[in-house]
């Protein structure tokens, strides 16, 4: 369709508005045009089209200049984005360089962002696991942000719904604590991640040790090569994009299926500056839109509006959609709009060497770690901090870069550096951070980016009880390494900064009541009901799970509710 | 000891013989490499360092023979920080100039053995050097030669898929695979 201001209005008039293309913004769209909804998905970003958009893709180690390693200018031009582990040369197209759209960090923050179709779905960590139901009631039971809306039965129906779709690996262990998924087959443990799975749930009965479950397509059903997807080729390359859509992402799977429906419309390079709220009608009525390239400025205009940009951007676009009804932003009238936000507390790891073994190997490269659920206040209060982490770890042979036995130069020693070494162990963690209303995101009074849009203030911070449960991981986590048989275990406090997680998740909170959050149990706000956010942005809390799972599931709860609605004339 | 005795006594144990060595390998570039880090005539002097260091085996061939020189021109140029770059010019300079003065030629010149007992030693003296290395103080020099060579040695092609075993599609994943003394690594 034509794209530009020549339009007329009912051109550009459409049943839903998706705003942003990213793991749940594909999601929204997806289940709306299914729906028979004519969906128009506005990406801040560059077009990028499933594999002929992946210029690394196949790429070997040996055909970039730097072999895949950050040159030293990048780095200095880029000093947050480069921290990113996922950020590397056969990646860096696929990230949002430091100078292309700044921030201010009243407290240190790193903002890590993919603007492009697709967003940030190409680029996570694809590690999927479902909340339990300690997690939906966590802030009740403990007293901190607001009860949840909503409880684990409400969205464990949404959960098998985007399971069966995306593709889950992972074995039904019949947990508590971390439940089952709509299950492909597990990926295997080695050697020694068996052992220790064995030994650490001996020395400490209480606690679980699985494998790794994660949205790789060990064995793709009919529904996933409908997608055009096949089954994940153990490459670990996946960043860069997978032209075997081995893992899902919005371009492989989400946005190419509602593509077929018909009723999607993608206009990228479209930065969503404001939503228009009608006073006259009570509710909102479309977006502003600055094209990104020639920042001709273009309204758009639908019926129900998804927000979808990920946790800050949406965020910062609520707050600079100002009318006379939402003066502080769209829907604040309590003033807690950019308020609670937290993030995940990844700053503990430990590494450890291990004895025996010497003569097993492994095979390919699997997409996932082994896990263990949060075993920290799951029952009831126990420690002197509130709730808890998930802990991960894997064991591999050592290669090339490690201390050779003997000398280190020569026709020995490069025999020696071209076999593998000792087993190493490394242990990370994946801590719940508590919303606080002095974690905040807010908008700059008097400057602006280049859409003219105010430049977003980070202001969230660790506190006591992110410290004190950073030190319960690493003395738990040395424990049990030394529970499974390890030496030479060495603990690190990486002091990673709020935000490198790229778990940022709060600022527009779901609760119950209007008074104390932002949105209902629908995603929708409570006092703009045409409006859904279902990105990071709506989490009451964190959990200790990564969240891409539990964002995609209120989405599609979400949008289902929202299509329902649409042809009831409600919304 | 430092770097300068270090070499001393080594020119004193193979009794100073300072015999042109011929390149024991092939293949070395002939055409001019532009080198942005290093000075063009250490093309050979880098492609016998890294030679020395991962000489030719019977299954794959040498850093030096692959013409390491440019990769580790390369990484030196864009990806050592200024104060590893700065150390690694002075001290790389001074070592070509301790060998001229030591054994009277060029490094490159030296029998493969002198060669080889040089750059172990300076080997071992990084090893205790960097054992008590001030916060953010560049590592010694030679283990700044010596990962760069590593590095570009064993994420070539010649490295990757002859001294390593390189699986760009492996298919799957097999947590108990089996391993006899001796099967090399993967390298990825």
């Amino acid at each position: 369709m034509p794209q530009n201001t020549q339009t007329t209005p009912s051109e550009r008039s459409f049943d839903a508005i998706v705003i942003g293309s990213g793991i749940s913004g594909g999601w929204a769209a997806k289940e709306l045009c299914e729906k028979g909804l004519k969906t128009l998905i506005l990406e801040r970003g560059r077009d990028v089209k499933h594999k002929k958009d992946y210029p690394t893709a196949l790429k070997n180690p040996w055909d970039f200049p730097h072999r895949n390693r950050i040159s030293h200018a990048v780095k200095e031009e880029n000093p947050v984005v480069s921290k990113c582990y996922a950020f590397r040369e056969a990646t860096e197209h696929f990230f949002v360089k430091d100078q292309e759209h700044p921030y201010i960090q009243e407290k240190p923050f790193d903002w890590i962002r993919g603007y492009q179709v697709g967003g940030k779905s190409l680029l996570w960590a694809r590690q999927t696991q479902r909340w339990s139901r300690f997690d939906f009631e966590g802030p009740a039971r403990d007293g901190y942000a607001v009860d949840w809306p909503i409880r684990y039965g409400d969205i464990a129906p949404w959960y098998s719904h985007v399971e069966k779709f995306v593709g889950i690996a992972g074995n039904p262990d019949g947990l508590e604590t971390l439940p089952d998924s709509e299950f492909l087959p597990a990926w295997q443990m080695n050697v020694v991640e068996k052992e220790m799975q064995g030994q650490i749930m001996e020395a400490f009965p209480d606690r679980n040790v699985i494998i790794g479950r994660c949205a790789h397509l060990t064995k793709p059903k009919k529904v996933h090569l409908e997608q055009g997807r096949g089954q994940c080729q153990a490459r670990s390359l996946c960043e860069r994009g997978c032209p075997y859509g081995g893992y899902f992402s919005s371009n492989s799977s989400t946005i190419p299926w509602a593509e077929k429906t018909g009723n999607l419309t993608l206009r990228p390079d479209s930065v969503v500056t404001a939503i228009i709220y009608d006073e006259k009608q009570e509710k909102a009525i479309g977006v502003q839109v600055t094209d990104r390239l020639t920042k001709e400025k273009i309204e758009f205009y639908a019926r129900i509006i998804f927000v979808n940009a990920a946790c800050v951007n949406t965020n910062i676009l609520l707050l600079n959609s100002k009318s006379n009804r939402f003066p502080n932003g769209l829907g604040n009238d309590n003033g807690l709009l950019g308020k609670y936000v937290a993030f995940h507390n990844y700053r503990g790891s430990l590494t450890a060497k291990r004895k025996g073994h010497e003569d097993t190997y492994y095979y390919g490269r699997r997409p996932t770690a082994i896990m263990m659920p949060n075993f920290r206040n799951v029952y009831k209060q126990e420690t002197d901090f509130k709730r808890g982490y998930m802990t991960f770890y894997t064991a591999t042979r050592t290669s090339w870069g490690r201390k050779p036995e003997g000398p280190g130069i020569g026709a020995e020693f490069k025999k020696e550096m071209s076999q593998p070494g000792y087993w190493s162990i490394y242990m990370m963690m994946q801590g719940e951070t508590i919303p606080k209303e002095e974690n905040h995101i807010r908008l700059s009074p008097d400057k602006v980016d280049d859409w003219g849009v105010p430049l977003m203030i980070a202001s969230v911070g660790y506190d006591e009880n992110d410290e004190k449960l950073l030190q319960d991981f690493l003395e738990q986590g040395e424990a049990m390494l030394q529970a499974a048989g390890c030496y030479d275990i060495v603990r690190d406090d990486n002091g990673w900064n709020p935000g490198l997680d790229i778990h940022v998740m709060g600022g527009v909170r779901m609760g119950k009541d209007p008074e104390t959050s932002m949105l209902n149990g629908w995603s929708q706000f409570h006092n703009c009901k045409n409006v859904f956010v279902t990105d990071g942005a709506a989490m009451t809390s964190t959990g200790v799970q990564n969240p891409s799972l539990t964002f995609m599931a209120l989405t599609a709860r979400a949008a289902d509710y929202a299509a329902e609605q649409f042809k009831k004339d409600e919304l | 000891m430092n770097r300068r005795n270090a070499l001393k006594a080594l020119s004193l144990a193979t009794g100073g013989v300072l015999t042109a060595s011929a390149l024991s390998w092939s293949g070395c570039k002939t055409e001019p490499t532009v080198f942005r880090f290093f000075k063009p005539e250490d093309t050979k002097t880098l492609d016998q360092i890294g030679e020395t260091i991962l000489p030719k085996t019977e299954d794959s061939p040498g850093a030096g023979e692959i013409g390491i020189s440019e990769f580790m021109d390369i990484y030196a140029a864009d990806c050592l920080k200024p104060s590893h770059q700065t150390a690694l010019r002075n001290a790389y300079s001074q070592f070509l100039s301790d060998i001229q003065t030591q054994y009277g030629d060029d490094f490159v010149a030296l029998e493969a053995l002198q060669q080889h007992d040089i750059l172990l030693a300076l080997d071992q003296e990084a090893v205790v050097y960097n054992q008590s290395l001030a916060p953010k103080q560049p590592p010694h020099f030679f283990s700044i030669l010596k990962n760069m060579v590593l590095f570009g040695y064993f994420s070539s092609e010649a490295g990757a898929q002859q001294a390593l075993r390189y699986l760009p599609i492996p298919g799957g994943y097999q947590g108990d695979f089996p391993f006899q003394q001796g099967d090399k690594a993967w390298a990825l």
